[in-house]
């Protein structure tokens, strides 16, 4: 699907991300995942304010696979004591890149909004990390 | 997840567009497995989950089909790609896309406008409950009206009405304070409200009390009147309002809308219920009627029945009735009543502007015709690279249906703002003007318009264009001589084709123009230029015979005595606004049987009031204030008043009387015929009496009297005079409806005037537009021909015989298409037939004007063209630019 020139691309380009994009893509940047985990993941992420339903996840899916973000997996097996198989996503090269690009914009966001006083500054990290 | 789960998943499925569902709809089966695996183990309620899943699913699969008709069908892809070139093409020449967009613009505008008067007028239905089964009930002359004792016959035995009302209409004075205004009041049976359907607004109808006794206590105002003069007062109900002198509780406010029996009634009361031993005699129609008809029933059905009845009543009375004059019901739907007048002209001026939309496609297909000649080369490249012919064609159209897009856009404002001219210019006198306006109707037709046109107008260029030989074309090396002998030939049947929809409008327009003039230029028997009227109302408790008479003695008087004021006189009505009825008399030594008795209009006059009014007293006197009360009974009669009565005889010192114990009248004066119903109408026999001896020698001296004022100068400068002479004679007596006697007369045409005058301008229109398009084919004909020209003058061609080359083509195109038009304009004239006075719908003067119009505008439209090619250059144009 991907092909060499798509990673010329400019990241830019895609940004702003659309809110569950930026969701999706946070999840996967931790590993492969299927369908319904995405949707475990992001329940949790978000204290279950988010429960994405199957149109509307893999609408947003066919999306970042068009734009060469994310790529699908043949389906295997669940796990080595079930028989069940599923298809499985994980995050491109040019797809980090988008979301890593996202994420610089949203902290330049967060800086204006700490100088603004919106809210706190965050204190340093910790040397050790 | 269970198999019938599944199964039912797999089908909501279908939803989405196949490639979608070819992709995901496994993914996502096993995803709606876990999930509904995940919520039994959590207990979550099933069918929540399904109803979440079915809502989710119907949303992102109307989502994602509308994202691949978008992106993905070829067809919308093309047309999105078309509307872009088309768009940027048409950019790029702003002088030609604002041209192009305007005349449309004009066109469809026009169409438009006219479309959304039709719709308010015609189209929209009346604000009753089933409005299309109320109907007016009346009678055919002489009648016309409805008597007690037929009323309540009528009422008693018909079967085809759900209900019949009667009612009557007049006029009070409403006093507040020390105002006083003259009021229009509907007086209706208890049926009337039931019958029309409608709610008050405020408070309730008439109780079934309120309908007994005489005179009424209770009265309902319209919103119009309770808005003006109780200030929209919601505590308005219960209290008491002076009503001719008499208090009359308020019990309800009706609703804006709500105006019938016509648009400026201001109060309804309570017809008192009449009783069986009481009844006016039955030659006395008096009552209008307004019913129901039962569901199922039409108006020829009910008019059946009523004839029947109407029969029995003439066999029954035939003292009454004379069977040369038979009782003959009329009964139509109130709707086609308010409008019918209307409907001819609306219909002849929606197809004005449809042959001036017509004309202006026209024009526009032969600018896109030549340009498209100018993009000949282009569509040649394209087709050579590939582009089939179909492709081409589809690229034109669209750029025309965006043209026509955007011109549909730019007429429905124009419309909005043509409805508000009308509006502005429009007679009151035209019904439902308020409904008027532009609402979705007049949006989907403007579409409609806007779309047809699109194709209209490129439907003819794009098939030229698009199957031109492209070898041809690129040899040609884009220039154009000869070979395009086809696309002229469209040209010129396109300006034929406009010629001839002038012509048609012009001379519909014509013998439309020819019948307003013949009705106004028809002798009214009275001269309507120079005077001023206006209405004066007594009232009847303060005033009685005497004392009016003195009143309007002493007025008159006084009006006559201002300067500049030639004549003054008051009379009990006024032509054209309210004509009254006839009444019998006997003529003495001419016995008729009884209730066979001839029949003239009276008039209740002072002195001055024919002078005033300008019409002439061939024989005899004037009245003269000597006429009064003790004096010998005097009348003036009018010329067709002594030939149906004393034909070729002296009339003068003859008697006439009014039956009875009256006393006879002695005829002192022979006036002209008056036209008293206004233009186009037959002069009635007429009686005038002098107003001082009227309630004794008529039983009959109204209160309510027009003064008439002949004055020099413009009559509406003596405004103040009359009401200043109004005031010193009693400061509450109001005076009402001041207008000039040609406004008063102007009503009865003004409908026909404001739709002539529409008609003649969009003919004018049109003629200006077929101009505009003769001048553009033959002036690109010129353009075109700079070398044939320049080799005629470079052997020695004349001028003129340069000019007639020119000139001939123009004036040609125009004979035809002139003769086109005339032969189709005899058909029109047919339609136009109804509205026609004194006119034939092949009408030679109209014809010959249109010719010559015509003429003047062909010559016009060739020889700037024409005066061009003479100053062609033979060397420039042989040299080839």
């Amino acid at each position: 699907m991907a092909s060499p020139r798509l990673r010329d691309r400019d990241p830019e380009t895609l940004l702003p991300l659309k809110p569950i994009e930026l969701l999706v893509l946070t999840m996967l940047s931790a590993g492969e995942r299927h369908g319904y985990g995405l949707r475990q993941d992001i329940v949790a992420h978000t204290n279950g304010h988010i429960a994405l339903e199957a149109g509307n996840l893999y609408r947003h899916i066919r999306k970042l696979q068009a734009d060469a973000l994310v790529e699908e997996t043949e389906p295997r097996l669940l796990s080595s004591d079930s028989d069940e198989r599923r298809i499985y996503y994980h995050l491109l090269p040019f797809g980090r890149r988008v979301l890593a690009a996202e994420l610089v914009r949203l902290r330049a966001l967060m800086q204006i909004a700490e100088a603004n006083h919106v809210l706190p500054p965050r204190r340093a990290a910790p040397a050790h990390t | 997840m269970t198999r019938t789960d599944e199964r039912i998943y797999r089908l909501l499925l279908r939803l989405y567009p196949a490639d979608f569902r070819r992709r995901y709809a496994r993914a996502m089966t096993d995803f709606h497995a876990d999930r509904i695996a995940m919520a039994r183990l959590a207990g979550e309620s099933l069918p929540l989950l399904w109803m979440r899943t079915v809502f989710d699913i119907g949303a992102s699969a109307a989502a994602e089909r509308t994202r691949s008709l978008l992106t993905e069908d070829a067809v919308m892809q093309t047309l999105i790609h078309d509307a872009g070139y088309a768009m940027r093409g048409l950019l790029r020449r702003p002088g030609f896309t604002a041209i192009v967009v305007l005349t449309i613009a004009l066109g469809v505008g026009a169409n438009a406008a006219i479309f959304s008067v039709v719709n308010g007028i015609l189209l929209t239905p009346l604000p009753y409950p089933h409005a299309e089964r109320v109907v007016s009930f009346g009678h055919e002359a002489p009648q016309w009206l409805t008597s007690e004792p037929d009323f309540v016959d009528y009422h008693r035995e018909l079967k085809s009405f759900d209900g019949l009302a009667a009612y009557t209409r007049s006029e009070v004075t409403l006093t507040t304070g020390d105002e006083s205004e003259r009021l229009r009041l509907v007086q209706a049976s208890d049926d009337f409200f039931p019958v029309l359907g409608v709610q008050p607004l405020l408070g309730r109808t008439f109780a079934a009390d309120e309908y007994v006794g005489n005179p009424p206590r209770v009265v309902i105002l319209s919103y119009g009147v309770w808005q003006s003069r109780f200030g929209a007062d919601r505590a308005i109900i219960g209290r008491k309002v002076s009503l001719a002198g008499l208090p009359r509780m308020v019990v309800g406010v009706m609703p804006a809308h709500f105006d019938f029996p016509e648009a400026r009634t201001d109060v309804w009361g309570p017809l008192p219920r009449f009783h069986a031993d009481s009844l006016q005699p039955r030659a006395n129609n008096f009552l209008f009627m307004v019913g129901r008809l039962k569901s199922g029933v039409t108006p020829a059905m009910a008019f059946v029945e009523a004839n029947g009845l109407a029969k029995r009543f003439m066999h029954d009375f035939p003292d009454v009735y004379d069977p040369n004059r038979p009782l003959t019901p009329v009964i139509a739907r109130v709707g086609d009543e308010l409008v019918g007048g209307t409907r001819p002209y609306l219909l002849a001026l929606l197809g004005a502007v449809g042959f001036v939309l017509l004309i202006a496609c026209a024009n526009v297909a032969n600018l896109l015709l030549v340009r498209g000649e100018g993009r000949l080369k282009e569509m040649a490249v394209r087709s050579a690279l590939g582009a089939s012919r179909f492709r081409l064609l589809s690229q034109l159209l669209t750029e025309s249906g965006l043209l026509a897009v955007m011109s549909g856009v730019l007429g429905l404002l124009l419309a909005w703002a043509g409805d508000r001219a009308l509006l502005a210019l429009a007679p009151p006198s035209i019904p439902r003007l308020d409904l008027i306006g532009v609402d979705w109707r007049v949006v989907a037709f403007t579409a409609i318009v806007a779309l047809t046109t699109g194709l209209l107008i490129g439907i003819a260029p794009a098939w030229r264009t698009s199957r031109n030989n492209a070898v041809d074309a690129l040899k040609d090396g884009g220039r154009l001589v000869a070979s395009h002998s086809a696309a002229r030939g469209v040209r010129r049947v396109l300006v034929v084709a406009e010629v001839a929809f002038a012509v048609v409008t012009l001379a519909g327009a014509g013998v439309l123009l020819r019948s307003l003039w013949n009705l106004q230029s028809a002798n009214l028997g009275y001269d309507p230029r120079g005077a001023l009227t206006a209405k004066v109302s007594l009232s009847g408790r303060e005033y009685d015979d005497t004392r009016s008479a003195l009143f309007y003695e002493q007025l008159v008087h006084r009006l006559r005595a201002t300067p500049g004021v030639l004549a003054a006189g008051a009379g009990g009505w006024l032509p054209v606004v309210d004509a009254g009825g006839l009444r019998n008399y006997e003529a003495e030594g001419k016995p008729f049987p009884p209730g066979r008795e001839p029949s003239a209009v009276p008039q209740q006059a002072t002195p001055g009031y024919l002078a005033a009014l300008g019409v002439r007293i061939v024989a005899g006197r004037d009245f003269a204030d000597a006429d009064r009360d003790g004096a010998l009974p005097a009348a003036i009669v009018s010329e067709r008043f002594v030939e149906t009565t004393w034909p070729g005889e002296n009339a003068i010192g003859r008697r006439f009387k009014f039956g009875g114990l009256a006393p006879w009248m002695t005829v002192v004066g022979i006036a002209r015929d008056i036209q008293s119903r206004g233009f186009g109408d037959a002069p009635e026999p007429t009686m005038y009496f002098p107003y001082a001896q009227a309630a004794k020698s008529t039983w009959y001296a109204p209160r309510t009297m027009a003064i008439v004022l002949r004055v020099r100068g413009d009559p509406l400068t003596f405004t103040t005079n009359l009401r200043a002479a109004v005031r010193a004679l009693d400061r509450t007596v109001p005076l009402s409806e001041v207008r000039t006697l040609e406004q008063v007369v102007g009503t009865s045409v003004s409908n026909r005037r404001f739709n002539t005058g529409l008609l003649a301008g969009f003919a004018l229109l049109a003629l200006v537009l077929a101009g505009i398009g003769t001048y553009g084919v033959i002036s690109y004909g010129v353009s075109q021909r700079r070398y044939e020209i320049g080799v005629r003058m470079a052997l020695g061609a004349e001028d003129r015989s340069v000019l007639m080359l020119v000139m001939s083509e123009g004036v040609l195109l125009c004979a035809i298409g002139l003769v086109v038009g005339l032969a189709a304009s005899v058909g029109i004239g047919r339609a136009l037939a109804a509205m026609l006075v004194g006119v034939r719908a092949f009408d030679l003067p109209t014809v010959a004007s249109t010719s010559l119009l015509l003429a003047i505008v062909a010559v016009a439209a060739s020889v700037v063209p024409a005066r061009r090619a003479l100053r062609v250059n033979p060397i420039a144009a042989l040299r080839g630019e």
